[in-house]
């Protein structure tokens, strides 16, 4: 579907048009979604997150000054409201998923081939991302995925841009690290 | 940025590109308007007191207009009200007693009460249309 300016729809949310805010959750659910899963690390919680951010940006869309792109305050709701809840998780259990890369090794390590279907190799991807710390995971989403700058990444996440750099620069090498160890360094040149 | 730096971004990227978006499931639209329009349909309710300000200003008026005319009727030449064999006759002597000191005097002419009370009663009478029309089972 193609979507309008973030501005058509919320003026339109603004005057009291709800299916507006539909079509703008649609554009922005994916990478909100993605975003809330690089810190969350599993998908109802993720789900939860982007779910809450939606409602916090509805609810506080008449204080967003349209100066800013919607997708950077839009963003920041959903680092924000997923950083105090992964916080809050993290205090109430010490067991962070530490492993769950383990079945895709053994899928690559028996059958090479297999890994080139898509499908598997998104999932490997997926797992190897996952690999990534939060703020590791959120600073490289932005920039390779959105290609957001360094600029905006700053102003999601409130870090520095040096602060930025060291983290894309250690979300890098541990990509590169992660694929290597999953598929092994040949497969990961035939990707 | 070097030739090889390049390349590595360039790869990176492709693999971000390649691990994609993730999509939420396929309800997520739907369940966040569901939320948003039952958040609406809570905050419709408004509370509104028992008495409202126009029952008030009616009260108000009501009062008013049975001082005046238990005031009037007492400082006319009439027999004066009574209810239920009470006597509601104001003591006008008493009451103008209390400005005795002021040097103002007025006599009111009966085309002048008469006006007082119309007003007043024009005025009751459009706030208690008001309050009727603004209650629900009337709409």
């Amino acid at each position: 579907m193609n979507y309008r300016e973030d501005s058509f729809y919320i003026n339109k949310v603004l005057k009291g048009n709800l299916p507006s805010f539909a079509l703008l959750v649609e554009k922005h659910k994916g990478l909100a979604y993605t975003l809330a899963l690089r810190i969350a690390k599993n998908h109802e919680d993720a789900e939860e997150i982007a779910q809450d951010a939606f409602l916090k940006a509805y609810n506080s869309l008449g204080s967003f000054k349209q100066e800013s792109k919607f997708s950077t305050w839009l963003y920041k709701i959903i680092y924000n409201t997923a950083i105090s809840r992964f916080r809050k998780k993290h205090i109430e259990s010490y067991s962070v998923e530490e492993s769950p890369i383990a079945d895709s090794i053994q899928i690559a390590e028996e059958d090479g081939l297999n890994i080139l279907h898509h499908k598997e190799r998104k999932k490997i991807i997926s797992k190897a991302i996952g690999k990534l710390k939060e703020d590791e995971g959120v600073a490289m989403t932005l920039f390779y995925l959105n290609e957001n700058s360094i600029r905006e990444i700053e102003e999601i996440t409130g870090f520095t841009s040096s602060n930025i750099k060291i983290l894309l620069h250690r979300g890098r090498k541990k990509i590169l690290f992660e694929l290597k160890k999953i598929l092994k360094d040949e497969i990961v040149d035939m990707l | 940025m070097s030739s090889k730096e390049i390349k590595r971004d360039t790869y990176i990227k492709s693999v971000f590109d390649e691990g994609g978006i993730e999509q939420p499931s396929d309800g997520f639209t739907n369940q966040i308007i569901k939320i948003i329009k039952s958040q609406s349909e809570e905050s419709v309710f408004v509370y509104k007191p028992v008495i409202s300000k126009n029952a008030w200003l009616i009260l108000a008026f009501l009062g008013i207009a049975l001082f005046l005319l238990i005031f009037f009727q007492s400082s006319g030449q009439g027999q004066g009200l009574t209810f239920y064999g009470y006597n509601l006759n104001l003591d006008i002597q008493k009451f103008t007693g209390l400005f005795k000191g002021i040097a103002i005097s007025f006599k009111l002419t009966p085309i002048f009460k008469t006006s007082l009370m119309a007003l007043v009663f024009f005025i009751f009478t459009n706030l208690l249309i008001i309050e009727i029309k603004s209650r629900s089972f009337f709409k």
